[in-house]
């Protein structure tokens, strides 16, 4: 029981980490930038190589085993093709760590900042702070 | 006992908590600072010795966005097609009414402002033929010394219709420098991100001066009396030579877009409905 609380704690504490303050570098009015969140175990359910937004779904679990379905967007292909992305880099049923700027509406949405794979491979989203809203395409 | 464990639970729980924070806030980022665009990616190629004269043919790397100079006082008409203009940047994107949240056209000039990670020039008998990475797109530049057409957008019979790209002439100043004039770009399409407006009485210079081999230089000057109270320079922004004389496709594609705008740009931009 102790150990299972351990865990659960533990678990907790990787699963989501609110980390801040990070450059607002978005330009983007949906989203907090001041905050990443930070969801380990994360598996991939879709990766949609698509302009001028590329998607990222992926579902986490709790510590009480239940699954969350969510959303992230990166820059296009073109933006992101040149930090090492293509449209194979992530497949359905990778596990990776997701570093997402959320929604300010506590959706489950959000703009990636970063996603690291489980070789440690991390593809960085393309936001720039000179370009702000423009660097989104 | 009991409270010695909850304590060493909750200071392990803080202590990875903590730990993550940290690792947030001091791992570098790997790629971050990375090229972003192929602009950024070729650096200084050098200048790859001297211009062919008369002569832009290739393929050219820019930037995502050109940086842009402050616009002049706009004018009562200006500021009230301004005023309609929801942007991305000042609001969700899914609140925004920029005309490229469905795909529509950029139109000119503002895929020259917007959207310029790769261009191309090519010659036909006549013409010169400016292509676009971004949605494949071309403009026709009349070189055989036609004027540019007159009463466009006019009700008579024979007045052209405005055109998304506008109609373009164009002549070789020097041996380095190619001059466009377009008029009738139709006034649906944004001068710029920032939500600008244009009016058909728009007319707009384009200067490309090939520096040497690798480097080519534009300077867009924007001459609209219905939207702006003086003519004015938008942008003068470089291109470099690709090497390979390839790019990405870049198509914005409606029902990709219909599917972000479900799944990410609606969502993120509103309340969870009760």
């Amino acid at each position: 029981m102790k150990n299972k609380s351990l865990m659960s704690l533990a678990l907790l504490g990787l699963l989501l980490t609110i980390c801040g303050p990070l450059p607002a570098h978005h330009g983007s009015a949906s989203y907090k930038t001041d905050k990443v969140v930070v969801m380990k175990q994360a598996t991939v359910t879709k990766f949609v190589w698509a302009n001028p937004h590329t998607m990222l779904l992926f579902d986490v679990k709790d510590d009480n085993g239940d699954i969350s379905h969510w959303a992230g967007e990166a820059g296009s292909p073109s933006a992101v093709r040149p930090l090492g992305w293509n449209k194979n880099s992530l497949q359905p049923g990778d596990v990776i760590t997701v570093y997402l700027y959320p929604s300010k509406f506590e959706r489950n949405v959000g703009r990636l900042e970063r996603v690291v794979l489980a070789d440690g491979t991390t593809l960085e989203d393309s936001p720039r702070g000179d370009q702000g809203v423009l660097s989104r395409y | 006992m009991r409270n010695l464990f909850q304590c060493c639970v909750a200071s392990l729980a803080g202590a990875l908590v903590v730990s993550s924070f940290a690792f947030a806030q001091s791992s570098p980022k790997p790629n971050f600072g990375g090229p972003e665009d192929l602009y950024e990616k070729l650096g200084d190629t050098g200048s790859g010795g001297p211009a062919p004269r008369r002569d832009l043919t290739g393929f050219w790397a820019g930037r995502v966005a050109a940086k842009l100079n402050p616009v002049p006082a706009m004018t009562p008409w200006g500021q009230e097609q301004f005023r309609l203009h929801k942007t991305n940047g000042e609001y969700p994107v899914a609140d925004s009414n920029d005309p490229i949240k469905g795909c529509d056209p950029l139109g000119f000039p503002r895929n020259m402002l917007f959207m310029t990670r790769g261009i191309v020039f090519t010659t036909m008998p006549g013409k010169m033929i400016e292509m676009s990475e971004y949605n494949r797109i071309w403009r026709e530049i009349w070189t055989d010394g036609r004027e540019l057409p007159k009463n466009v957008g006019g009700r008579s019979a024979d007045a052209p219709d405005p055109r998304w790209y506008g109609y373009s002439v164009g002549h070789w100043e020097d041996d380095y420098t190619f001059v466009v004039n377009t008029i009738g770009s139709d006034e649906r399409t944004w001068l710029d991100n920032a939500g600008h407006p244009h009016s058909i009485e728009l007319r707009v210079e384009e200067r490309y001066t090939r520096v040497n081999h690798n480097q080519l230089e534009v300077t867009i000057k924007i001459d609209d009396p219905k939207a702006y109270t003086q003519p004015f320079v938008i942008t003068k922004s470089s291109f470099t030579w690709i090497p390979e004389q390839d790019f990405e496709e870049e198509l914005c594609v409606p029902s990709e877009q219909a599917e972000y705008l479900k799944l990410v740009a609606e969502p993120a931009a509103h309340s969870k409905p009760k």
